[in-house]
């Protein structure tokens, strides 16, 4: 009886998102690696101290559980084990920071890495996972492989809170991360809250996404790379006003941006919210969609609202070029307010030059016939039924209580606006409207917006 | 009494004539001494004459005198009835006027004394001595090394032997391993040792078993220098500049006046208030105490300095000899290089330029260092040595960079402002003994202790970055990696050990046994902080000063320790040897020489946080090797010989290649971090050589070797673009070397005065890459070896006049393009471009002992390129360097 008080208790102060001090009878200091079937559960709080890497089994981590991690920790699924961490609306497992709340931030541990099998573009087929030293005889940060159907395991009702860890310019851990996690992976209603570098990074594989929020990333929002081919359904990205560069950055291969398979994720019903701050006089930008390197996407029913700087820009010759193919489309959108503009997106080039700073290239984001691909050209062609109009969403950009909801008279939810997602098992059928939000708001309950 | 020249008729024994090799006089009282079968010797008479009663039989005769190398005659037949008559010349060079205490070692500063060595040496080896370093624009080890046959010197400092990396080339100062002050190079900085303390250079290039095991391309042996026979003062100055940064605009940074001295200021150092053994905390109070100096300023750079002077002196007491020679060097440096980076890729099926960025880095360096050297001979046959280097250099570096990054549709301006200070102390005690039983054996030994700290404290990186397709014109804080960063970090060395070994130097057999031991252990530990945005707006285009001011911290501003769970490591090896080596000649011309070595190491590494001990990773390597070496001689001709060897040896990673810390390289915007699973490299070596000592100082040679690697070591970029370490499955290398020394008197009389030297090596190299695994995302399964040039030249022309006192040398080096990194995901491979140098070096003596030297380098202005298919990835000139330097002997 003592316990169930104890994880009512628990519970109701995580869905606060609100830790506290942790009671030594229920602390749990996990510092050694797991190599066999292991159960985290509810009544304990686990703390990690250093990079876990969970080297084979299975581990199970029950509903209501919570997972803290301290400076330079981090969780890992390597690809010979599977994780199992399936909450519930009412009892999400939270992943968090071992600080004391009002002291927490993004990047105070490193966040979970699931690692897999599936296929990556890297020559050789394998790569190290980004965040880590990277040596050949360490099976354990490795990932890539030839099976697509690879499963990485279970995340299901789960927070992800102040995690990522910047190792080094292009070198991070991300609020998630995986590495070529392949379609048996199920990854659903996931929230990363201001996770640094990114909140989701999909290093290639074919794990599929749904129901998932990343609020105030660090820098990205959902970066994929390296040939990741998933789907991806509900899915909002929301920028706070301070940090955050990109919703998406899409990235191919960088050395050789045609390597297969190609970064072209396909994607149904996405709200891609900035912070509807003034555009930015200086420094990092503030943007919507970001493909380069060769990357591309299929994306359907989306809105692209309140960036300060950019909505769209298409980078380089190898991922315009992808739209000649079909790789890479927008459709059934609704920009509003990028960059202030209520008309139209703006064009983004992307000039070329030299170590002098001199310009040797206008900009290298051309077709195959050499002509600049122009993204308000490309992408408000009344062929892809996209638009310029308010979605007016409830409340959006407000970074402490937002609500995606689209309000009664919104644009979002006319059914002509919108296309029907394909039935193909993964996709809704049912989401014949724009943005990740219909009518019915699946974030409540079970995610959390903290400060600090 | 005077002895006639020639003994009377019916003597039976040996006669002759001992001469000074260079003025052709005649020596007296010069001893002759039969060490084996009896224990006579005689003096020589006022004509150097002397005259040797023996009984039939083969002797071996050491001839030895004051202010000379001893020399030993080894298998002289004495037949009944018979004068056997021998001259013997001793020291090569009067010229280098320093007596030789070690009377059973040459002196081997004479380039004639070399080469004698070289020919009686039971190895491969090449050398350059004091004498020829004197001749040419030489101002370091580094810079001297390069003259000898396939001796590549990397950025300035490191040397590579046959084109092989620098794991490959060992250096043994006075016969005990030195530990490198440079945790990132795997081999020894030559610049640590100014050519003054240099006796001279040899590089021996095929294995004998009583080297260390660790050989690839060969062995560096430096001797420093022996005593001078009388008292000697030599102050020198010097001077010098170059084209790219003498008196042209220089980044710096402030610091402490004692950094121009060689010593890191106080401000450099971890705040005091900061916690040891845990991470910083969030009190902001903590966070005000660092140095707020972010941005870098301009100064103009000034023509170098050095300034040294050595003492020395012989004393005699009887028959024990006391010498010494101390040197001290100071020198202060201002340097400024301009680099153009680049990266490739590939869009669409074609290569292009990526990230263009133009690097300036402005670098203060000084040195100081002190050498002191002491002998006591207790008599002819036991000598006793004491020597110690101390050698600490600071180099502060402030590098600003301002480029596009591509990948993040940016352009951006960074800083970094980096101080080092590297600190050497070599401690040695030497002994020799000649036994006097056992036909003379020689008993060698040596007990070192050596610490070598490198102090990186307060590297500072800021990063500010505006858009590249909608630029603001204004450059802001991105809250970003490598922007608002510190990094401090420290690493320790010791190493402790001895070797002993004993020389039987029978008539026809030539036995050497002995043994080593030798323990080193690190220290490393490493602490970064990060600036960050908080959720409090703050304008990100300040400038740091104002964006991390005191006012800022603790609001806008948070720091947060980023110290990682490797940033630390501990290290221990091992090395446990012995040996035994035959010198045999069974037939006159030819002699056999063979060994074995039994080298038991073990190396350990642990990584872990700096704030707990236990490990991350680590690694746990013991190895046992047996280590067989063979030489075979064979006299063709007295000046000609044929040589051939096979030996089988050892690399083995650096600790600095097993640890896997991480670092931020600036200038190639990439990260470098080492891997705990590298293997030992073992190596097979086939050598053959023949040289012919054509005259006095005049050689030519030809060599051909082949080598055959074991998992050998390379430097492999990853997809990340970061850098590390692997083993390849195996690599070839074959190579031909050919030389020629010469003196151009032999075209006519004319041109007595010039003399010519040329060396070509050829070298053919080519990796195997079979496990899929190991070949990862690289392009290439079949190329050379990472670092491995195909050819390397030295050309050489000097002109002495010795009446005036005038020297003048002109050389000239290139080596062939060889791979910088390897190539992936699949980019054709980075190769580094051919540099062609042509230095020049004029001496001339002004009288009373004064010498002025004037050198210019790097005549032709050559650059540094660093090619991926046809796209420039680096691009630097180093400048046409001058320098005088004004010499006294006092």
């Amino acid at each position: 009886m003592k316990r169930l008080a104890l994880g009512l208790t628990l519970g109701t102060s995580l869905l606060a998102g609100c830790p506290g001090p942790v009671d030594p009878d229920v602390a749990d200091d996990v510092s050694s690696n797991i190599t066999q079937n292991t159960t985290w559960t509810a009544d304990k709080v686990y703390t990690l101290k250093g990079y876990i890497f969970v080297e084979s089994g299975t581990l199970t981590i029950e509903p209501g559980t919570q997972v803290v991690g301290e400076e330079g920790s981090a969780l890992i699924i390597t690809r010979n084990a599977k994780l199992n961490a399936v909450g519930t609306a009412a009892r999400p497992i939270v992943f968090t920071s071992a600080k004391p709340e009002g002291e927490r931030a993004a990047g105070d541990w490193g966040g979970v890495v699931l690692l897999g099998k599936a296929k990556i573009n890297v020559a050789g087929g394998t790569n190290t996972v980004e965040g880590f030293f990277a040596t050949s005889g360490d099976e354990r940060t490795k990932y890539g492989g030839d099976d697509d159907a690879h499963d990485c395991g279970k995340l299901k009702y789960a927070r992800i809170e102040f995690a990522g860890f910047e190792l080094a310019e292009d070198n991070e851990l991300n609020g998630l991360t995986t590495g070529a996690c392949g379609s048996a992976t199920e990854l659903d209603y996931i929230q990363v809250h201001k996770g640094a570098d990114d909140g989701v990074e999909m290093f290639g594989g074919t794990a599929n996404l749904k129901h998932i929020v990343i609020s105030q990333p660090d820098d990205d929002g959902l970066d994929y790379d390296l040939g990741y081919t998933g789907k991806v359904q509900f899915l909002v990205v929301q920028q706070n006003d301070r940090v955050g560069n990109r919703a998406i950055e899409a990235s191919g291969n960088k050395t050789t941006n045609t390597a297969t398979p190609r970064s072209v994720p396909e994607i149904w019903n996405a709200s891609f919210i900035g912070s509807g701050r003034a555009a930015a006089s200086t420094g990092t930008k503030q943007e919507g969609l970001v493909f380069n390197t060769g990357a591309g996407i299929k994306l359907n029913n989306a809105i692209v609202a309140h960036f300060a700087d950019k909505a769209v820009d298409v980078d380089g010759a190898a991922s315009a070029q992808l739209s000649e193919s079909g790789n890479l489309t927008i459709k059934n959108t609704i920009f509003w307010m990028n960059k202030g503009n209520t008309t139209s997106i703006d064009y983004s080039s992307n000039p070329v030059k030299d170590a002098a700073g001199n310009t040797t290239n206008e900009d290298a984001t051309r077709l195959s016939n050499d002509t600049i691909y122009r993204e308000p050209d490309q992408l408000l062609a009344t062929v892809n039924n996209n638009r310029v109009v308010d979605p007016m969403l409830s409340a959006a950009v407000n970074a402490k209580t937002p609500n995606f909801k689209p309000t009664a008279e919104s644009q979002a939810l006319i059914t002509s606006n919108s296309a029907t997602p394909p039935a193909d098992g993964f996709f809704d059928t049912s989401a014949k409207f724009i943005g990740a939000v219909g009518s019915t708001d699946w974030t409540a309950g079970w995610t959390g917006y903290p400060e600090n | 009494m005077a002895e006639s020249a020639t003994p009377p008729p019916g003597f039976t024994g040996v006669y002759g004539q001992v001469t000074d090799a260079q003025t052709q006089e005649t020596l007296i009282e010069a001893t002759v001494k039969v060490v084996n079968g009896g224990q006579k010797s005689v003096l020589t008479d006022i004509d150097g004459n002397y005259q040797l009663a023996l009984p039939p039989g083969k002797y071996d005769l050491r001839v030895f005198y004051d202010v000379y190398e001893g020399r030993r005659i080894t298998g002289v037949i004495v037949e009944q009835g018979k004068a056997t008559r021998l001259d013997v010349q001793l020291s090569a060079d009067a010229g280098a006027v320093q007596e030789v205490v070690v009377e059973a070692r040459a002196d081997r500063r004479a380039e004639g004394a070399l080469l004698q060595e070289r020919k009686k040496a039971a190895a491969v080896s090449d050398s350059i001595s004091s004498q020829e370093i004197a001749r040419t624009p030489d101002s370091s080890a580094s810079d001297a090394v390069k003259r000898v046959v396939s001796v590549t010197v990397v950025d300035g400092r490191f040397m590579l032997l046959r084109g092989l990396g620098g794991r490959y080339s060992v250096t043994l100062l006075n016969g005990a391993l030195l530990p490198s002050p440079e945790p990132d190079e795997p081999s020894v900085p030559l610049d640590l040792f100014p050519t003054s303390l240099l006796a001279n250079l040899n590089v021996v290039k095929s294995y004998t078993s009583d080297l260390p095991g660790t050989f690839g391309g060969g062995t560096l042996l430096i001797e420093t220098n022996t005593y001078p026979s009388k008292f000697e003062f030599k102050p020198r100055i010097t001077f010098s500049g170059d084209s790219v940064s003498t008196f042209q605009q220089r980044n710096t940074h402030p610091g402490s006046f004692l950094e121009a001295l060689s010593f890191a200021g106080p401000d450099r150092h971890l705040p005091s208030g900061l916690p040891q053994g845990e991470r910083m905390g969030s009190a902001a109070g903590t966070w005000q105490s660092f140095p707020n100096i972010w941005s870098a300023r301009q100064s103009t750079a000034l023509p170098n300095m050095g300034l040294g002077a050595s003492l020395g002196d012989t004393l005699r007491f009887g028959n024990s000899r006391l010498g010494y020679l101390a040197t001290v060097n100071y020198g202060h440096k201002e340097s400024v290089r301009v680099s153009e980076f680049a990266r490739a890729d590939m869009p669409v099926g074609q290569l292009q330029a990526q990230d263009a960025t133009r690097a300036v880095q402005g670098t203060e360096g000084a040195t100081l260092s002190a050498l002191a050297s002491v002998g006591y001979q207790f008599d002819r046959d036991n000598e006793l040595t004491f020597f110690s280097l101390y050698t600490r250099g600071t180099d502060s570096n402030t590098f600003t960079s301002r480029g596009v990054n591509n990948g993040r549709s940016e352009t951006f301006e960074s800083t970094r402002l980096q101080f080092v200070s590297r600190a050497l102390s070599f401690n040695q005690v030497r002994g020799f003994h000649r036994l006097n039983t056992l036909a003379d054996a020689e008993l060698d030994w040596q007990a070192n202790f050596s610490r070598v700290d490198r102090d990186e404290p307060d590297t500072r990186d800021t990063l500010y970055s505006d858009d590249l397709g909608s630029p603001t014109g204004k450059f802001a804080f991105p809250n970003q990696p490598n922007s608002g960063e510190r990094f401090f970090g420290t690493l320790g060395e010791t190493s402790t050990g001895g070797s002993a070994s004993l020389t039987l130097p029978f008539s026809d057999l030539r036995l050497k046994a002995g043994g080593l031991a030798q323990v080193s252990l690190r220290d490393f530990e490493a602490r970064r902080f990060r600036y960050q945005l908080t959720d409090d707006p703050v304008d990100t285009s300040l400038p740091p000063e104002e964006l991390f001011a005191s006012s800022n911290l603790g609001t806008g501003i948070r720091m947060r320790e980023t110290t990682r769970g490797d940033d630390a490591y501990d290290a221990y090896l091992g090395v446990f040897a012995g040996f035994v080596t035959a010198d045999y000649k069974p037939v006159e011309p030819l002699r056999l020489v063979g060994g074995v070595r039994v080298e038991q190491s073990l190396q350990q590494l642990t990584a872990h946080s700096p704030f707990d001990t236990s490990p991350t990773a680590s690694t746990h390597a013991s190895y046992l090797d047996v280590l067989p070496a063979f030489n075979a001689v064979y006299a063709l001709r007295p000046d000609m010989n044929l040589r051939a060897g096979y030996s089988y040896t050892l690399a083995r990673p650096t600790f600095r290649e097993l640890a896997p810390f991480i670092f931020f390289d600036f200038v190639r915007r990439r990260n470098v971090s080492g891997n705990p699973n590298l293997l030992e490299t073992r190596i097979h070596n086939l050598d053959t050589r023949l040289e012919w000592f054509v005259g006095e100082n005049e050689v030519l040679a030809a060599s051909v070797f082949y080598k055959n690697f074991q998992s050998p070591i390379e430097r492999i970029l990853r997809y990340s673009g970061d850098m590390g370490f692997e083993n390849a499955d195996g690599a070839n290398s074959f190579g031909a070397e050919l030389e020629a020394r010469a003196s151009l008197g032999r075209i006519t009389p004319a041109l007595s005065n010039f003399r010519a030297a040329a060396n070509l090596t050829l070298i053919q190299s080519n990796i195997v890459l079979t496990d899929p695994e190991k070949l990862g995302a690289q392009t290439n399964s079949r190329r050379p070896m990472q670092g491995q040039s195909p050819y390397v030249i030295n050309l050489n022309l000097g002109y002495d006049r010795p009446e005036s006192g005038t020297e003048v040398a002109v050389l000239y080096n290139v080596y062939g393009p060889r791979i910088s990194e390897v190539g992936l995901n699949p980019l054709p491979d980075v190769y580094e471009r051919p540099f062609h140098r042509v230095d020049l070096s004029v001496s001339q003596k002004l009288g009373n002992g004064l010498q002025l030297k004037l050198t210019g380098s790097n005549l032709l202005d050559s650059a540094v390129v660093l090619d991926q298919g046809g796209i420039t990835i680096l691009k630097y000139r180093p400048g046409i360097a001058f320098s005088a330097a004004l010499g006294w002997t006092l």
